[in-house]
């Protein structure tokens, strides 16, 4: 196969794992400068959503290093045949790992992770407490996601990603799914979010 | 709407619009006890939203830009993934490439063998050394040095090259890319400088 190299503008519309199927057939060919501008697109494309969704786990001065090595590791797994499933879904999986590798090397070497309320007055050196400060917190944010989306049947599952999750109106959920109606949309975005409270604090209702 | 509801859909909205959309601050504006859920859905919310357009004026001299040479060097060299890694590791450490050299050195009893030593390791920055060559006595010093389990540098090192064989693209073409280089560091591309006879630091970094 002859490797043929694409502008920008087309690759913007090639999906991850086209991409990266680009960047190694760029590299097969001797084309690598090519394949550059794939990795590009796809660091570039995913690399503010990393570092958000790590600052939501991790003390701010170590997001930046963070989510290098979990962008590092997620493309170098892809490119070699080791991730499993798409890229988009072993990138979350890696951010997740690398999040819970964070607290377990803090506690091995405690001195890494200093938290700014040890810093007193010092807040703007390390900026922002992360808001799950546990190893287990880092990990469970998707997976209890991902728990309660699976107690709805698909076609609510359906609703909840695109009402919730991509926040489209419940009028514009109904045009896209036959025999919904506002309401139905709103009772179950309700129920999804009343299990999400449930699970996240079974005490809280009672 | 809920407080959660209104930040959430303001969150959306600031991302979709390509603002800062910084977690944190939106859930400091949530009370504690809604705080948790609000993280939840954001993140949940992150981790479906769709890859950001490339933009190149934001992405010269970025973060990603930097992480995008290192994995250029790795995927086109024969050291897996220590191009990406073995830099920002001495970064951490708070180490000059030097200073790293001299206790690399120190460590393997060759301080008088401290250019070549400072020849391997830069060939290992520079994803030009194949790592399947290198000892795991090198390994467990420089992981000492760095902070970083001599296991977890081989793994990074067969990264990408799961035979531990190079491709065969020309490394020393993205070694250009190369940060500027200290002066008297070894042009990127040479080989190990193996003037004179094969002695204890080739074995260690080659022969492995």
């Amino acid at each position: 196969m002859t490797f043929e190299p694409l502008p920008d503008h087309n690759l913007q519309q090639l999906s991850d794992e086209e991409l990266i199927a680009y960047i190694r057939a760029a590299r097969d060919e001797g084309q690598l400068a090519h394949g550059r501008r794939g990795l590009a697109i796809l660091v570039y494309g995913y690399e503010r959503d990393v570092k958000r969704r790590l600052s939501i786990r991790v003390p701010t001065h170590v997001v930046d290093d963070l989510a290098h090595d979990a962008l590092v590791k997620a493309i170098a797994a892809a490119f070699d045949g080791t991730s499993v499933g798409e890229f988009r879904s072993w990138l979350n999986t890696i951010v997740d790992r690398t999040a819970v590798d964070h607290f377990r090397r803090a506690g091995r070497r405690p001195k890494e992770t200093i938290l700014p309320s040890e810093h007193a007055g010092e807040d703007d050196v390390w900026g922002a407490e992360p808001q799950v400060e546990s190893k287990a917190g880092a990990v469970e944010l998707r997976m209890i996601v991902d728990e309660v989306l699976d107690t709805f049947n698909e076609k609510h599952r359906l609703v909840i990603e695109l009402h919730v999750f991509s926040g489209l109106t419940a009028g514009e959920v109904c045009d896209r799914i036959e025999g919904m109606s506002e309401d139905n949309v709103a009772q179950i975005a309700s129920r999804f979010r009343a299990k999400l409270r449930a699970r996240l604090d079974p005490d809280r209702d009672g | 709407m809920s407080d959660v509801d209104r930040l959430l859909a303001d969150y959306i909205a600031e991302h979709r619009a390509g603002g800062e959309a910084d977690p944190c601050a939106y859930l400091s504006r949530a009370s504690p006890a809604e705080r948790a859920e609000l993280a939840t859905l954001i993140d949940a919310y992150l981790a479906r939203a769709p890859r950001q357009p490339f933009d190149q004026a934001r992405f010269g001299g970025s973060t990603a830009e930097r992480t995008v040479d290192e994995l250029e060097r790795a995927i086109a060299g024969q050291a897996g993934l220590w191009p990406a890694v073995l830099p920002r590791l001495r970064d951490r450490a708070g180490l000059k490439r030097s200073a790293l050299v001299d206790r690399l050195a120190a460590a393997l009893g060759a301080e008088d063998r401290r250019e070549k030593v400072a020849g391997y390791y830069h060939e290992m920055e520079q994803g030009l050394l194949p790592a399947a060559g290198v000892s795991d006595r090198v390994l467990e010093a420089l992981g000492r040095i760095v902070g970083e389990t001599a296991q977890a540098l081989r793994d990074a090192g067969r990264a990408l090259t799961p035979s531990g064989e190079g491709p065969a693209a020309p490394a020393a073409a993205f070694a250009r890319r190369a940060y500027a280089e200290p002066a008297g560091a070894p042009s990127p591309g040479t080989q190990p400088p193996p003037t004179g006879e094969w002695d204890e630091v080739d074995e260690l970094f080659r022969g492995a």
